[in-house]
């Protein structure tokens, strides 16, 4: 047998309890949002703080460090300065000058037989030579071992003066250019 | 007054409630949550630099502190007696007489400041005019010897004429000896140390095991009171 219902309450009283009941839900969506929004803004204020704390920490870390550099300044110095030697000191140790490089070159290529009376090796490398040549022959050997140089370092050969003197000795005086 | 502004409340709460609830959610968002991130960002940034910089001062202390004192201060020494920070006249002095002794050259006269010196890049030079005499024959390993010296000097000039026949003849050299005063900024706390490369290494090696004389020492020296 089914069952009558009557409802016998007034019309007003049921659409305040709709209303009532649209109310509740609304306050426990907004109360659910804000304490959401506070939860969020709680945890983005406390990993600030974390944050910041650890700034701290590091920073503290860096002034030990910087404290510790400071202390062992004195061996980084010897290394700027080991450093900043070498670099000269490579463009300069073991290479020889020009003038040095003119003087062998000249060593090696005077026939044994003549004598130096004066050789000069100036700043530019160039060199003024003065010699006493025994003989014509020896005079030809030294004028075409110094104009015919193989290692071509030799650009130009004067001949600023020559004297034949007794015992047929040759006076000769060059000025050797170099390259 | 209180009476009609809660019944306002009763009738409007509906829309009242989420309302307020939305502009506090807004105050928070706009007054905490966003400065907040914002500050979190940018001080991520700054951590992380701190960090990098932490790592580095640490790596460079290890390193610094791995550092042989005592073979340092002799690489110092070693590298001022090659090119000393000023102009070293005994030391240039003491290291002619003795090579010119070794290549069996007798000296004559030894001026040291003699013409004028040469500022470069690299650093400045004194003038040397060195009057010798010797062998001819060993001229050649003379005036090699002075370049390859690990006191960094250079012949400049070579006059020569023959003194009395035979091999002996006499030499007046130019020699330049080089100097560079120690620079004034050598590093900062934040610089990072030098490496030396292998061919510095060995450079280094090379002028350790030379006999050089002592650089002079970098102070000035002497009488306290010149009128004691």
């Amino acid at each position: 047998m089914a069952k009558i219902s009557i409802n016998l309450l007034p019309q007003e009283y049921l659409s305040n309890e709709i209303k009532q009941a649209k109310f509740h839900k609304v306050q426990l969506l907004s109360s659910a949002a804000i304490v959401l929004v506070a939860f969020l803004a709680t945890i983005a204020v406390g990993i600030r703080y974390l944050q910041s704390q650890n700034i701290r920490a590091v920073e503290a870390k860096i002034v030990e460090g910087e404290e510790k550099v400071i202390e062992l300044a004195g061996r980084q110095t010897s290394l700027f300065l080991i450093k900043n030697r070498l670099s000269t000191i490579n463009q300069y140790l073991g290479i020889t000058s020009k003038q040095v490089s003119t003087y062998a070159l000249l060593e090696r290529l005077l026939p044994s037989r003549i004598g130096i009376s004066a050789l000069t090796v100036d700043r530019s490398g160039d060199a003024q030579l003065v010699a006493v040549v025994p003989d014509i022959l020896t005079l030809d050997d030294l004028i075409s071992d110094l104009t015919s140089d193989s290692s071509g370092k030799i650009s130009r050969v004067s001949v600023e003066s020559l004297n034949r003197g007794r015992e047929d000795t040759y006076r000769i005086s060059l000025k050797i250019q170099t390259k | 007054m209180n009476k009609d502004l809660i019944k306002f409340y009763k009738k409007y709460r509906l829309f009242i409630y989420p309302a307020v609830v939305a502009v506090s959610s807004l105050i928070l968002i706009i007054f905490v949550m966003i400065p907040q991130i914002g500050t979190f960002f940018k001080s991520a940034r700054q951590e992380s630099d701190f960090r990098v910089r932490s790592e580095f001062l640490d790596t460079k202390v290890s390193a610094l502190e791995s550092l042989d004192e005592a073979g340092l201060s002799r690489q110092v020494s070693d590298v001022l007696a090659s090119l000393p920070g000023e102009k070293d006249f005994a030391g240039a002095i003491y290291l002619l007489a003795g090579l010119a002794k070794e290549n069996g050259f007798t000296i004559g006269t030894l001026t040291l400041g003699a013409g004028s010196g040469t500022k470069s890049s690299a650093g400045e030079s004194f003038g040397a005019r060195m009057e010798a005499l010797g062998p001819k024959s060993l001229l050649g390993r003379f005036l090699s010897a002075i370049e390859s010296s690990p006191r960094l000097m250079r012949v400049t000039g070579i006059e020569i004429s023959s003194a009395r026949g035979g091999d002996t003849i006499e030499v007046s050299l130019a020699i330049e000896a080089l100097f560079a005063p120690i620079p004034v900024n050598l590093g900062s706390v934040d610089s990072p140390i030098p490496q030396l490369s292998p061919a510095e290494e060995e450079l280094i090696a090379r002028l350790s095991g030379s006999d050089l004389p002592e650089p002079l020492p970098l102070s000035p020296t002497g009488k306290s009171d010149l009128f004691e």
